[in-house]
């Protein structure tokens, strides 16, 4: 009577095959989980690299400034630069109408994170400015 | 040194007319020649391994139909084989007031007094011996003389069987059928299994992967972070582009200018000097028409228009 018999057997497989679905179950929703988690972090980095690109590379908006301010309609404006820690700070204390068009007009349609501004008119022809760009 | 106190257990013999039992301890069951098809064969085989499979066809034929069980031992030469079906001796064991559990080892009649002398008296009606080396049962009528049982001096033999408690309902093949599906389901859960597991590998390796590759912080947080911020200072970019283009794209009129433009703290703050108070609803309308948030003052000609960005 003691002795194992088939019944016992198919009994110990039925327990063993619930034992491996219910694992089996938790194994899936651990991958789904994981899945996500890597999706996510997919869409981030994603993100997180083009924005970092625009608004925090250091090297791409001094090269950018450093070109614009070589441009042909600027080359001759007596404008100031200085680099700080967190960006870089131009400023003049007179610019024609003209060179400040085409400066704004090309910054604003360039990607920069503009912080602060002053435009000041200080003459028919003639304005003072100052402008803050981060990165 | 342990010693281990070994119980002797209670033998009985159960047979048809076998009073009822009021035991708890475990016992041995011999069972009477009542409860067991048997025959003595000669087979050209040496091992009882090789005769289990011919044990139904032996017996086919021979006994009335019925879901048996099969068992065989070895005598000499001989093959005692035997045909029991199991359910019919599990509902005698309960009728006789015993538990399955109680149940040790069950033994025939046949193996256990197969070295009868002579005739043995199990009740007042009948008796056991051997006829032929078969143990039969026989009316204590027809036996002239012999003695009466004495269990509790009998040492038992070698020759134990098992009962399948549920072996009526479904027979050997079908559980071995049973069985193999199993099999088959269990392999394939844990083929799935392990495939699942190294798909989670594999995509925490390339999250890994991922976070080294695009210089990402070290913890999701921290990224998160991050990009809420960014995404604060495009918007704010955009604000301040829009903003200032509707500005700028403005139509002054005569000896209007614009005179002051400044950006701090989100706030665009714009003059225009010249402005009338016509003109004044004028320029606010187009900038409300453009979408654009703002308050506004004109005092002594000078309209001062801040954004909010």
């Amino acid at each position: 009577m003691n002795r194992l018999n088939l019944l016992h057997v198919v009994l110990a497989l039925v327990g063993l095959l619930i034992l491996l679905n219910v694992f089996l179950s938790q194994k899936k929703e651990n991958l789904e989980e994981v899945k996500i988690a890597y999706n996510e972090t997919l869409v981030i980095s994603k993100q997180l690299n083009s924005l970092n690109d625009v608004y925090s590379n250091k090297k791409r908006v001094q090269q950018s400034i450093t070109r614009l301010l070589q441009q042909r309609s600027l080359r001759k404006a007596k404008i100031k630069q200085k680099i700080t820690k967190s960006g870089i700070i131009f400023t003049s204390k007179s610019l024609s109408l003209s060179e400040v068009n085409s400066l704004m007009s090309k910054i604003i349609n360039g990607t920069y994170n503009v912080y602060a501004v002053k435009i000041k008119k200080i003459s028919k022809d003639k304005v003072s400015f100052m402008m803050e760009l981060r990165w | 040194m342990f010693l281990k106190y070994k119980k002797k257990i209670q033998t009985i013999l159960l047979y048809k007319d076998s009073p009822l039992l009021s035991i708890e301890d475990k016992v041995n069951i011999i069972l009477s020649p009542e409860y067991y098809w048997v025959k003595k064969v000669s087979l050209p085989i040496k091992y009882v391994r090789e005769v289990k499979p011919l044990l139904p066809s032996l017996f086919e034929g021979s006994i009335p139909d019925g879901q048996y069980s099969y068992s065989a031992y070895k005598d000499g030469d001989d093959f005692y084989i035997f045909a029991y079906e199991d359910k019919s001796i599990l509902d005698v064991i309960h009728a006789k007031g015993l538990k399955t559990a109680q149940v040790q080892n069950i033994y025939f009649a046949q193996s256990e007094f197969s070295a009868l002398e002579q005739p043995v008296s199990i009740d007042a009606s009948q008796s056991m011996c051997l006829e032929e080396g078969i143990v039969v049962l026989l009316p204590s009528l027809w036996i002239e003389e012999g003695s009466d049982l004495n269990i509790s001096t009998l040492t038992l033999s070698k020759h134990k069987n098992s009962l399948k408690q549920f072996g009526h309902l479904v027979d050997n093949k079908s559980l071995y059928g049973i069985i193999g599906i199993f099999l088959f389901f269990i392999l394939a859960a844990t083929s799935e299994l392990y495939m699942t597991m190294q798909k989670i590998e594999t995509q925490v390796l390339q999250r890994e992967k991922l976070f080294q590759d695009k210089t990402l912080k070290s913890t999701m947080m921290q990224n998160r972070a991050i990009l809420t911020e960014l995404k604060k200072v495009h918007e704010n970019q955009t604000s301040f582009r829009r903003a200032i283009g509707s500005v700028l794209s403005l139509k002054l009129q005569g000896n209007e200018k614009l005179s002051l433009i400044t950006l701090k703290n989100k706030k665009l703050l714009i003059e225009f000097v010249n402005i009338k108070r016509v003109r004044e609803i004028q320029i606010l309308g187009i900038l409300k028409k453009k979408g654009l948030v703002f308050t506004s003052s004109l005092k002594s000609e000078v309209l001062k228009v801040e954004v909010k960005l």
